[in-house]
Protein backbone atom coordinates (compact mmCIF):
# COMPACT_ATOMS: atom_id res chain seq x y z
CA UNK A 1 0.00 0.00 0.00
CA UNK A 2 1.53 3.50 -0.86
CA UNK A 3 0.95 6.36 1.35
CA UNK A 4 -0.27 9.81 -0.04
CA UNK A 5 3.50 10.91 0.87
CA UNK A 6 4.47 8.44 -1.26
CA UNK A 7 2.13 9.20 -4.10
CA UNK A 8 3.62 13.16 -3.83
CA UNK A 9 6.99 11.98 -3.70
CA UNK A 10 6.73 9.80 -6.66
CA UNK A 11 4.85 12.97 -8.51
CA UNK A 12 8.13 14.90 -7.53
CA UNK A 13 10.58 12.56 -8.93
CA UNK A 14 8.19 12.08 -12.18
CA UNK A 15 8.32 15.76 -12.78
CA UNK A 16 11.89 16.01 -12.29
CA UNK A 17 12.48 13.53 -14.38
CA UNK A 18 10.54 15.54 -17.16
CA UNK A 19 12.65 18.13 -16.23
CA UNK A 20 15.41 15.72 -16.73
CA UNK A 21 14.57 14.77 -20.29
CA UNK A 22 14.14 18.56 -21.22
CA UNK A 23 17.76 19.37 -20.20
CA UNK A 24 19.32 15.86 -22.18
CA UNK A 25 17.34 17.29 -25.54
CA UNK A 26 18.72 21.32 -24.62
CA UNK A 27 21.73 19.47 -24.37
CA UNK A 28 21.76 17.33 -27.97
CA UNK A 29 20.63 20.45 -29.69
CA UNK A 30 23.52 22.76 -27.90
CA UNK A 31 25.90 19.73 -29.00
CA UNK A 32 24.73 19.94 -32.37
CA UNK A 33 24.81 23.08 -32.87
CA UNK A 34 28.20 23.66 -31.91
CA UNK A 35 29.34 20.90 -34.43
CA UNK A 36 28.20 22.22 -37.21
CA UNK A 37 29.48 25.41 -36.24
CA UNK A 38 32.88 24.42 -35.64
CA UNK A 39 32.45 22.35 -39.21
CA UNK A 40 31.46 26.12 -41.02
CA UNK A 41 34.18 27.50 -38.74
CA UNK A 42 36.87 25.00 -39.85
CA UNK A 43 35.72 25.32 -43.65
CA UNK A 44 35.99 29.18 -43.62
CA UNK A 45 39.25 30.03 -41.60
CA UNK A 46 41.09 26.52 -43.00
CA UNK A 47 42.23 24.88 -45.41
CA UNK A 48 42.13 21.10 -44.49
CA UNK A 49 38.86 20.38 -45.75
CA UNK A 50 39.53 21.68 -49.48
CA UNK A 51 42.75 20.70 -50.08
CA UNK A 52 44.33 17.13 -51.29
CA UNK A 53 42.46 13.77 -50.52
CA UNK A 54 39.94 12.60 -47.67
CA UNK A 55 42.50 9.97 -46.18
CA UNK A 56 44.53 13.01 -44.88
CA UNK A 57 41.95 13.51 -42.31
CA UNK A 58 41.00 9.85 -41.86
CA UNK A 59 44.46 8.20 -41.41
CA UNK A 60 45.71 7.55 -37.87
CA UNK A 61 48.31 10.18 -38.25
CA UNK A 62 46.17 13.06 -38.45
CA UNK A 63 46.21 15.16 -35.15
CA UNK A 64 43.37 16.96 -33.51
CA UNK A 65 43.02 17.89 -29.68
CA UNK A 66 42.09 15.66 -27.19
CA UNK A 67 42.20 16.40 -24.22
CA UNK A 68 39.95 19.54 -22.36
CA UNK A 69 42.48 21.72 -22.13
CA UNK A 70 43.52 21.50 -25.75
CA UNK A 71 40.11 21.82 -26.84
CA UNK A 72 39.37 25.05 -24.40
CA UNK A 73 42.37 26.48 -25.76
CA UNK A 74 41.61 25.94 -29.14
CA UNK A 75 38.37 27.85 -29.22
CA UNK A 76 40.03 30.57 -27.61
CA UNK A 77 42.15 30.39 -30.56
CA UNK A 78 38.57 30.40 -32.43
CA UNK A 79 40.12 26.59 -33.91
CA UNK A 80 36.96 24.92 -35.68
CA UNK A 81 38.04 21.86 -35.12
CA UNK A 82 38.25 22.58 -31.49
CA UNK A 83 34.74 23.69 -31.37
CA UNK A 84 33.21 20.49 -32.99
CA UNK A 85 35.25 19.00 -30.55
CA UNK A 86 33.58 21.07 -27.54
CA UNK A 87 29.89 19.86 -28.92
CA UNK A 88 31.42 16.32 -28.96
CA UNK A 89 32.16 16.88 -25.32
CA UNK A 90 29.24 18.34 -24.32
CA UNK A 91 27.52 15.23 -25.99
CA UNK A 92 29.52 12.63 -23.63
CA UNK A 93 28.47 14.68 -21.01
CA UNK A 94 24.72 14.48 -21.45
CA UNK A 95 24.27 11.19 -20.07
CA UNK A 96 26.67 12.14 -17.66
CA UNK A 97 24.77 15.18 -16.51
CA UNK A 98 21.65 13.00 -16.68
CA UNK A 99 23.30 10.36 -13.61
CA UNK A 100 24.17 13.02 -11.82
CA UNK A 101 20.27 14.86 -11.58
CA UNK A 102 19.15 11.19 -10.84
CA UNK A 103 21.55 11.39 -7.81
CA UNK A 104 19.74 14.56 -6.87
CA UNK A 105 16.24 12.95 -7.32
CA UNK A 106 17.69 10.02 -4.89
CA UNK A 107 18.79 12.51 -2.38
CA UNK A 108 15.52 13.90 -2.18
CA UNK A 109 13.87 10.19 -1.51
CA UNK A 110 16.33 9.92 1.03
CA UNK A 111 17.00 6.22 -0.62
CA UNK A 112 20.26 5.38 0.63
CA UNK A 113 20.91 2.77 -1.28
CA UNK A 114 19.98 4.17 -4.66
CA UNK A 115 22.08 7.55 -3.43
CA UNK A 116 25.20 5.27 -3.23
CA UNK A 117 24.36 3.23 -6.50
CA UNK A 118 24.62 6.49 -8.04
CA UNK A 119 27.44 8.10 -6.93
CA UNK A 120 29.49 4.99 -7.95
CA UNK A 121 27.73 5.29 -11.09
CA UNK A 122 28.68 8.99 -11.64
CA UNK A 123 32.01 8.46 -10.19
CA UNK A 124 32.60 5.42 -12.64
CA UNK A 125 31.45 7.94 -15.39
CA UNK A 126 33.86 10.55 -14.32
CA UNK A 127 37.26 9.01 -13.78
CA UNK A 128 36.97 7.70 -17.22
CA UNK A 129 38.01 10.65 -18.51
CA UNK A 130 41.17 10.39 -16.58
CA UNK A 131 42.20 6.76 -18.56
CA UNK A 132 43.82 6.73 -21.45
CA UNK B 1 37.88 12.57 -53.34
CA UNK B 2 38.29 16.19 -51.09
CA UNK B 3 37.83 15.72 -47.56
CA UNK B 4 34.75 18.32 -47.66
CA UNK B 5 32.83 15.75 -50.35
CA UNK B 6 33.88 12.96 -47.74
CA UNK B 7 32.57 14.85 -45.02
CA UNK B 8 28.69 15.65 -46.54
CA UNK B 9 28.72 11.82 -47.62
CA UNK B 10 29.18 10.33 -44.49
CA UNK B 11 26.93 12.93 -43.08
CA UNK B 12 24.31 11.40 -46.09
CA UNK B 13 25.40 7.85 -45.33
CA UNK B 14 25.14 8.52 -41.29
CA UNK B 15 21.61 9.37 -41.97
CA UNK B 16 20.26 6.46 -43.76
CA UNK B 17 22.10 4.24 -40.77
CA UNK B 18 20.34 6.32 -38.44
CA UNK B 19 16.60 5.67 -40.19
CA UNK B 20 17.58 1.62 -40.39
CA UNK B 21 19.22 1.23 -37.43
CA UNK B 22 16.12 3.00 -35.73
CA UNK B 23 14.02 0.86 -37.42
CA UNK B 24 15.18 -2.18 -36.49
CA UNK B 25 16.12 -1.34 -33.19
CA UNK B 26 19.79 -2.17 -33.53
CA UNK B 27 21.58 1.29 -33.76
CA UNK B 28 23.29 3.22 -36.11
CA UNK B 29 27.16 2.20 -35.19
CA UNK B 30 26.00 -1.17 -36.10
CA UNK B 31 26.03 -0.33 -39.42
CA UNK B 32 28.55 2.61 -39.22
CA UNK B 33 31.19 0.97 -38.31
CA UNK B 34 31.40 -1.57 -41.08
CA UNK B 35 30.65 0.96 -43.27
CA UNK B 36 33.85 3.02 -42.74
CA UNK B 37 36.27 0.01 -42.24
CA UNK B 38 35.10 -2.03 -45.07
CA UNK B 39 34.46 1.26 -47.46
CA UNK B 40 36.62 3.78 -46.70
CA UNK B 41 39.25 1.91 -44.92
CA UNK B 42 39.10 3.68 -42.04
CA UNK B 43 41.20 2.18 -38.77
CA UNK B 44 38.35 0.32 -36.72
CA UNK B 45 39.49 1.74 -33.80
CA UNK B 46 38.77 5.17 -35.33
CA UNK B 47 35.34 3.89 -36.65
CA UNK B 48 34.24 2.87 -33.11
CA UNK B 49 34.99 6.49 -31.84
CA UNK B 50 32.67 7.85 -33.97
CA UNK B 51 30.45 5.21 -33.39
CA UNK B 52 30.47 5.20 -29.85
CA UNK B 53 29.41 9.07 -29.83
CA UNK B 54 26.48 8.45 -32.05
CA UNK B 55 25.41 6.43 -29.89
CA UNK B 56 25.00 8.81 -26.69
CA UNK B 57 23.32 11.43 -29.74
CA UNK B 58 20.85 8.87 -30.53
CA UNK B 59 20.32 8.12 -26.80
CA UNK B 60 19.88 10.91 -25.34
CA UNK B 61 17.63 12.18 -28.24
CA UNK B 62 15.05 9.61 -27.88
CA UNK B 63 14.97 9.63 -23.73
CA UNK B 64 12.23 12.07 -23.77
CA UNK B 65 9.89 9.76 -25.11
CA UNK B 66 11.21 7.02 -23.06
CA UNK B 67 10.72 8.89 -19.89
CA UNK B 68 7.07 10.07 -20.96
CA UNK B 69 6.08 6.43 -21.78
CA UNK B 70 6.63 5.68 -17.68
CA UNK B 71 7.74 1.86 -19.12
CA UNK B 72 11.29 2.57 -18.23
CA UNK B 73 12.42 0.83 -15.53
CA UNK B 74 14.84 3.32 -13.61
CA UNK B 75 15.95 1.82 -10.48
CA UNK B 76 16.19 -1.67 -12.08
CA UNK B 77 18.64 0.67 -15.09
CA UNK B 78 20.56 2.81 -12.41
CA UNK B 79 21.34 -1.12 -10.72
CA UNK B 80 22.74 -2.38 -13.27
CA UNK B 81 24.59 0.89 -14.40
CA UNK B 82 27.19 -0.64 -11.99
CA UNK B 83 27.97 -2.99 -14.21
CA UNK B 84 27.67 -1.46 -17.68
CA UNK B 85 29.99 1.04 -16.40
CA UNK B 86 32.44 -1.03 -15.10
CA UNK B 87 32.16 -3.05 -18.03
CA UNK B 88 32.34 -0.21 -20.29
CA UNK B 89 35.87 1.08 -18.76
CA UNK B 90 37.46 -2.25 -18.84
CA UNK B 91 36.39 -3.16 -22.15
CA UNK B 92 38.12 0.50 -23.36
CA UNK B 93 41.19 -0.07 -21.75
CA UNK B 94 41.62 -3.21 -23.05
CA UNK B 95 40.88 -2.89 -26.40
CA UNK B 96 44.30 -1.47 -26.81
CA UNK B 97 45.88 -4.95 -26.53
CA UNK B 98 43.12 -6.62 -28.42
CA UNK B 99 44.19 -7.45 -31.90
CA UNK B 100 42.20 -5.04 -34.81
CA UNK B 101 41.47 -8.88 -37.05
CA UNK B 102 39.58 -9.85 -33.36
CA UNK B 103 37.50 -6.94 -33.35
CA UNK B 104 36.26 -7.83 -36.72
CA UNK B 105 35.51 -11.18 -35.58
CA UNK B 106 33.74 -10.35 -32.81
CA UNK B 107 31.65 -7.48 -34.32
CA UNK B 108 30.48 -10.20 -37.08
CA UNK B 109 29.50 -12.46 -34.43
CA UNK B 110 27.87 -10.31 -32.17
CA UNK B 111 25.87 -8.25 -35.48
CA UNK B 112 25.40 -11.98 -36.60
CA UNK B 113 23.67 -12.59 -33.13
CA UNK B 114 21.55 -9.36 -33.22
CA UNK B 115 20.32 -10.22 -36.34
CA UNK B 116 19.20 -14.02 -35.27
CA UNK B 117 17.25 -12.84 -31.88
CA UNK B 118 15.84 -9.72 -34.00
CA UNK B 119 14.27 -12.71 -35.96
CA UNK B 120 13.35 -15.30 -34.08
CA UNK B 121 9.68 -15.27 -32.14
CA UNK B 122 10.11 -14.13 -28.86
CA UNK B 123 7.24 -15.67 -26.20
CA UNK B 124 6.57 -13.80 -23.73
CA UNK B 125 6.13 -15.56 -20.16
CA UNK B 126 3.68 -14.61 -17.40
CA UNK B 127 5.46 -11.78 -15.32
CA UNK B 128 7.05 -12.82 -11.99
CA UNK B 129 4.57 -11.86 -9.04
CA UNK B 130 6.75 -12.37 -6.39
CA UNK B 131 10.65 -12.81 -6.13
CA UNK B 132 12.86 -14.79 -3.74
CA UNK B 133 15.83 -12.50 -4.87
CA UNK B 134 17.04 -10.98 -1.50
CA UNK B 135 18.98 -8.14 -3.27
CA UNK B 136 16.05 -7.21 -5.66
CA UNK B 137 13.64 -6.88 -2.49
CA UNK B 138 16.05 -5.04 -0.54
CA UNK B 139 16.33 -2.56 -3.24
CA UNK B 140 12.67 -2.27 -4.51
CA UNK B 141 13.08 -2.92 -8.04
CA UNK B 142 9.80 -3.97 -8.76
CA UNK B 143 7.84 -1.99 -11.13
CA UNK B 144 4.57 -1.52 -13.15
CA UNK B 145 3.32 0.25 -16.52
CA UNK B 146 0.57 0.33 -18.39
CA UNK B 147 0.20 -2.02 -21.69
CA UNK B 148 -1.38 0.13 -24.12
CA UNK B 149 -2.36 -3.00 -26.29
CA UNK B 150 -5.33 -3.88 -23.56
CA UNK B 151 -4.99 -1.09 -20.99
CA UNK B 152 -4.29 -3.25 -18.41
CA UNK B 153 -1.53 -2.05 -15.72
CA UNK B 154 0.99 -5.02 -15.69
CA UNK B 155 2.97 -5.29 -11.93
CA UNK B 156 6.20 -7.23 -11.94
CA UNK B 157 8.79 -8.62 -9.57
CA UNK B 158 12.43 -8.77 -10.27
CA UNK B 159 14.77 -12.01 -10.03
CA UNK B 160 18.55 -12.90 -10.95
CA UNK B 161 19.61 -10.03 -10.20
CA UNK B 162 23.79 -11.43 -9.94
CA UNK B 163 22.78 -12.83 -13.47
CA UNK B 164 21.87 -9.56 -14.23
CA UNK B 165 24.67 -7.40 -13.21
CA UNK B 166 26.88 -9.91 -14.74
CA UNK B 167 25.70 -9.92 -18.47
CA UNK B 168 25.18 -6.76 -17.96
CA UNK B 169 29.14 -6.10 -17.18
CA UNK B 170 29.58 -8.40 -20.45
CA UNK B 171 27.16 -6.07 -22.51
CA UNK B 172 29.30 -3.06 -21.03
CA UNK B 173 32.28 -4.56 -22.10
CA UNK B 174 31.09 -5.04 -25.98
CA UNK B 175 29.60 -1.66 -25.79
CA UNK B 176 33.36 -0.34 -25.48
CA UNK B 177 34.39 -2.90 -27.58
CA UNK B 178 32.59 -2.11 -30.44
CA UNK B 179 31.12 1.09 -30.37
CA UNK B 180 27.68 -0.04 -30.23
CA UNK B 181 24.87 0.42 -27.71
CA UNK B 182 24.28 -3.39 -27.42
CA UNK B 183 20.96 -3.19 -27.03
CA UNK B 184 20.89 -6.90 -28.48
CA UNK B 185 22.85 -7.93 -25.11
CA UNK B 186 20.52 -6.10 -22.28
CA UNK B 187 17.12 -6.65 -23.68
CA UNK B 188 17.73 -10.73 -23.04
CA UNK B 189 19.74 -9.54 -19.89
CA UNK B 190 16.90 -8.01 -18.08
CA UNK B 191 14.16 -10.23 -20.06
CA UNK B 192 15.27 -14.22 -19.83
CA UNK B 193 17.54 -13.44 -16.59
CA UNK B 194 15.69 -10.98 -14.39
CA UNK B 195 11.94 -12.01 -15.46
CA UNK B 196 11.29 -8.08 -16.29
CA UNK B 197 8.35 -7.79 -18.96
CA UNK B 198 9.87 -7.47 -22.85
CA UNK B 199 8.13 -4.11 -23.18
CA UNK B 200 10.37 -3.04 -19.55
CA UNK B 201 13.61 -4.11 -20.95
CA UNK B 202 13.60 -2.60 -24.04
CA UNK B 203 12.31 0.51 -22.70
CA UNK B 204 14.74 0.09 -19.78
CA UNK B 205 17.82 -1.22 -21.85
CA UNK B 206 17.40 2.02 -24.50
CA UNK B 207 17.87 4.54 -20.85
CA UNK B 208 20.71 2.88 -20.33
CA UNK B 209 22.71 2.73 -23.56
CA UNK B 210 23.85 6.27 -23.08
CA UNK B 211 25.16 6.35 -20.12
CA UNK B 212 27.05 3.09 -21.06
CA UNK B 213 28.35 4.44 -24.04
CA UNK B 214 29.56 7.44 -22.07
CA UNK B 215 31.77 5.19 -20.04
CA UNK B 216 34.05 4.36 -22.90
CA UNK B 217 33.45 7.28 -25.16
CA UNK B 218 35.39 9.13 -22.13
CA UNK B 219 38.20 6.91 -22.14
CA UNK B 220 38.47 6.93 -26.77
CA UNK B 221 38.18 10.34 -25.76
CA UNK B 222 41.35 11.09 -24.37
CA UNK B 223 43.42 8.46 -26.20
CA UNK B 224 42.61 10.70 -29.34
CA UNK B 225 40.25 8.13 -31.15
CA UNK B 226 37.75 10.42 -31.47
CA UNK B 227 38.42 11.97 -35.03
CA UNK B 228 36.31 15.48 -35.14
CA UNK B 229 36.21 15.62 -38.85
CA UNK B 230 34.70 11.79 -38.81
CA UNK B 231 32.57 11.80 -35.59
CA UNK B 232 31.22 15.50 -36.01
CA UNK B 233 28.79 14.00 -39.20
CA UNK B 234 28.88 10.62 -38.23
CA UNK B 235 27.18 11.48 -34.88
CA UNK B 236 24.54 14.42 -36.39
CA UNK B 237 23.65 12.37 -39.35
CA UNK B 238 22.35 9.06 -37.37
CA UNK B 239 20.92 11.09 -34.66
CA UNK B 240 18.65 13.16 -37.80
CA UNK B 241 18.28 9.37 -39.01
CA UNK B 242 17.12 7.97 -35.63
CA UNK B 243 14.69 10.84 -35.33
CA UNK B 244 13.23 10.38 -39.03
CA UNK B 245 13.66 6.20 -38.29
CA UNK B 246 11.35 6.51 -35.03
CA UNK B 247 8.53 8.42 -36.71
CA UNK B 248 8.47 6.12 -39.56
CA UNK B 249 8.20 2.93 -37.24
CA UNK B 250 4.57 2.98 -37.26
CA UNK B 251 3.72 3.58 -40.62
CA UNK B 252 5.54 1.04 -42.14
CA UNK B 253 4.93 -2.85 -42.33
CA UNK B 254 7.82 -3.94 -39.64
CA UNK B 255 7.49 -7.51 -40.78
CA UNK B 256 8.62 -7.84 -44.17
CA UNK B 257 11.54 -5.10 -43.03
CA UNK B 258 12.78 -7.60 -40.50
CA UNK B 259 13.28 -9.61 -43.14
CA UNK B 260 14.96 -7.77 -45.59
CA UNK B 261 17.08 -6.24 -42.68
CA UNK B 262 18.61 -9.45 -41.42
CA UNK B 263 19.73 -10.15 -44.94
CA UNK B 264 21.46 -7.42 -44.91
CA UNK B 265 23.03 -7.86 -41.49
CA UNK B 266 23.99 -11.18 -42.19
CA UNK B 267 26.03 -10.20 -45.39
CA UNK B 268 27.22 -7.46 -43.17
CA UNK B 269 28.59 -10.19 -40.28
CA UNK B 270 29.95 -11.99 -42.86
CA UNK B 271 31.96 -9.38 -44.34
CA UNK B 272 33.50 -8.10 -40.87
CA UNK B 273 34.13 -12.01 -40.33
CA UNK B 274 36.05 -12.32 -43.41
CA UNK B 275 38.02 -9.54 -42.55
CA UNK B 276 39.08 -10.71 -39.37
CA UNK B 277 39.98 -14.24 -41.05
CA UNK B 278 41.84 -13.11 -43.96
Amino acid sequence: MKSEKDVSLEEQIRRAETIISMVLLIGVLVSSFLIVMGFIVTLSHDHILLKGSYKTIIDKKYQFPHSVSSVIKGIGQFNGISITLLGLLCLILTPIFRVGASLITFLMSKDINFIFITAFVLFVLLISFFIV
Amino acid sequence: MSPFHFEILLFVVSIFAGVLGSLVGIGGGAVIVPLLTLVFHVDIRLAIGASIVSVIATSSGAAVAYVREKMTNIRVGMFLEIATTVGAVSGAIITSYVPDRLLFILFGLILAYSGFSMYKKHKEPEPLKTSTDKLANRLRLDGEYIDKSTGETVTYAVSGTKMGLFLMYIAGLVSALLGIGSGALKVPAMDLAMKIPLKASSATSNFMIGVTAAASAGVYFSRGDINPLMTGPVAIGILIGAVAGSRMLSKLNSRYLRIIFVVVISIIALEMLQRGFS
